[in-house]
């Protein structure tokens, strides 16, 4: 009876995690397939593929390269990024309500784009208004960074991105408050709320390098965050240095999420909502839960994307409003679920 | 193996915790820290362990001072058990041991076959191997102790630094545990651990280091140490003395004598001295 326990205690949580990745990446590239194939026109895709190849501009070719792709693209990235970056602050900061706004960088890259949106520069330049986020998010790492610095307690931390939070917050409310006429308001309300509708390969460009470089500071803290599971004490005597992994978790998540916010808009609680749907199928070890996290967060946000076109409601549907519907009564009723097993 | 402290001073937030401490634990010694609360136990132990950087003195790990020392070395020879550690999330208590393993691992590799040995080890000598598949929220508070107290031996480190490792266990596994702490020190290691038990500390460690207001006021085998002067000016109690059958003596803390009381009104009183 012994030995064998021993022997898939071993095995076990290892190779069910690799099988975990592996049907979630299978999911991911179905629904990206999936998402380049659902469009408001009919589209023959061998068609568009092989004009493309050839490189004849053609309309279908022009639709694939310029709409559908961007689009199914940006929801993988900004979801694997929200996904990734709700692990890590879950396991980081050892709160399950702890979600990749918490430290404020969400907000700060919503305030930056709506800053440049304000000062009319979107109109005159395509990406100003991406670019604008992301120097929101950059100016909120540096901030949180240099607010924890003071400290070495993640309380420090999350107080510090509440306070931004409620800042560029407020900061927002202020730009809406002054908005020149009825329109602009609406239209910064609209993006605030979260699409990939009308994006194009150059938000893809633009954001990738600076998630793909998010991801490996995140990841890299894999091993930091399973002894973070006993204490902050307890993983520096583990041999981790806290002030490097708190530097590279905030820059990290500043890039992933602060690039995704800047092409995307805010997608609420994808980040909340995937940990939890992770942990129990990883055994709960915070290390584990970051790829299959990053994973499903991709499949959601194209799923929820699709939704969004497939749903016959006009003006289509906000992605952010859809994930947030979903979302939040999910979330409720998974708590209650833990709650009662209790 | 010898892990020291030579004058040690610790400052937090303006007001002294160590003042000027120094003492030394060798490998295959069992030291037991004691002494009355806010004496400064859990800040001189974390002072050893790295974790609270000295204002003036040093802790050496075999005369080079601990600061020189990489972390990834310093984890492999130092394991530290932290006071009421918690376990952040519902984990399997063989993954929660297996972190001590942590700084044994090579970058992007699973658990080698030492490791799991290591683990199985740790598991057994702390009696948590049957506690293997249970998950965090189902642990009694004992239990949880245990399971930390086994991730502490997954390291098999030299020197093992516990702050109170028995204070949620009964007393069978109060017995076991200090049992345990003796004999790895036998085994090769050197363990200081914060007791509060006296009767227990007395019993079975070698010696004992006794911590007053931020300084080291006896340090000596148990007999020498707990003397009914020092206990009643240190601790504030009177103990009843005994001898087991086998001709092993045992005190018991038994009376109160009031000497504290004073000293609790005025928390701030040592920095004024």
């Amino acid at each position: 009876m012994n030995a064998p326990m021993s022997f898939v205690t071993r095995t076990t949580p290892q190779a069910s995690s690799r099988r975990l990745v592996a049907g979630l990446v299978l999911l991911t590239a179905i629904l990206i397939v999936a998402s380049v194939a659902v469009g408001y026109a009919a589209l023959d895709l061998p068609a568009a593929l092989g004009d493309w190849l050839a490189g004849r501009s053609t309309l279908p070719a022009l639709v694939l390269m310029e709409l559908r792709l961007p689009r199914a693209l940006l929801g993988a990235l900004v979801g694997f990024s929200l996904g990734l970056t709700g692990a890590v602050m879950q396991g980081y900061l050892r709160n399950p309500l702890a979600d990749p706004g918490i430290l404020g960088i969400s907000s700060a890259a919503a305030l930056g784009a709506v800053v440049v949106f304000y000062g009319g520069l979107a109109g005159s330049l395509t990406l100003a208004l991406p670019l604008g986020g992301i120097a929101g998010a950059a100016l909120a790492a540096l901030g949180v960074n240099l607010l924890a610095a003071r400290g070495t307690g993640t309380l420090g931390l999350i107080l510090a991105g509440v306070g931004l939070s409620s800042l560029a917050g407020a900061l927002t409310a202020l730009a809406l408050n002054l908005a020149p006429n009825p329109y602009a308001a609406l239209e910064i309300v609209f993006w605030l709320m979260g699409s990939l509708a009308d994006r194009s390969m150059d938000h893809v460009w633009l954001c990738l390098p600076l998630m793909i470089l998010g991801w490996i500071l995140m990841l890299s803290t894999a091993r930091a965050l399973d002894a973070l599971a006993l204490g902050e004490d307890t993983a520096a005597s583990l041999g981790f240095d806290l002030v490097s992994v708190r530097i590279r978790i905030v820059t990290g998540a500043a890039l992933a999420v602060g690039s995704g916010v800047a092409v995307s808009g805010a997608i609420g609680f994808v980040g909340l909502v995937v940990p939890h749907l992770v942990r129990p199928l990883v055994g709960a070890r915070p290390g584990a839960s970051l790829w299959p996290s990053g994973l499903l967060g991709a499949v959601l946000v194209l799923g929820a994307d699709l939704v969004v076109r497939l749903l016959p409601t006009r003006p289509e549907l906000k992605l952010g409003v859809v994930t947030a519907l979903v979302g939040a009564p999910f979330l409720i009723a998974l708590l209650f679920r833990q709650g009662r097993g209790r | 193996m010898r892990l020291s402290a030579e004058e040690l001073r610790v400052r937090l937030q303006d007001r002294s915790i160590l003042d000027g401490v120094s003492l030394s634990v060798e490998a295959g010694e069992f030291v037991g820290l004691v002494g009355p609360n806010g004496a400064g136990k859990t800040t001189l132990m974390r002072a050893l362990a790295g974790l609270v950087p000295p204002s003036a003195g040093h802790v050496l790990l075999d005369g080079r001072p601990l600061s020189a020392i990489s972390r990834d070395e310093r984890a492999r020879r130092l394991a530290v058990l932290v006071q009421s550690a918690g376990i952040g999330w519902p984990m399997r208590v063989s993954e929660v041991v297996a972190l001590g393993r942590l700084p044994h691992r090579r970058a992007f590799a699973g658990p080698s076959e030492a490791d799991h040995a290591a683990v199985a080890r740790a598991m057994a000598r702390a009696d948590v191997t049957h506690l293997r598949e249970r998950t965090e929220p189902s642990l009694s508070s004992g239990e949880r102790m245990r399971v930390l107290l086994a991730r502490a031996l997954a390291v098999e480190a030299e020197i093992l630094l516990a702050d109170e490792p028995i204070t949620a266990l009964d007393p069978a596994h109060q017995l076991d545990a200090m049992s345990l702490l003796r004999g790895i020190s036998r085994a090769g290691t050197g363990v200081v651990a914060v007791l509060h038990d006296l009767t227990l500390a007395a019993r079975f460690c070698d010696r004992l280091v006794v911590l007053s207001e931020g300084r080291i006021v006896a340090d000596a085998r148990p007999a020498l140490a707990l003397t009914d002067p020092l206990l009643r000016a240190a601790f504030g109690i009177t103990v009843l003395r005994g001898t087991d059958a086998d001709g092993t003596s045992y005190i018991l803390p038994w009376h109160r004598s009031g000497r504290l009381r004073e000293d609790d009104h005025d928390p701030a009183g040592q920095d004024r001295s």
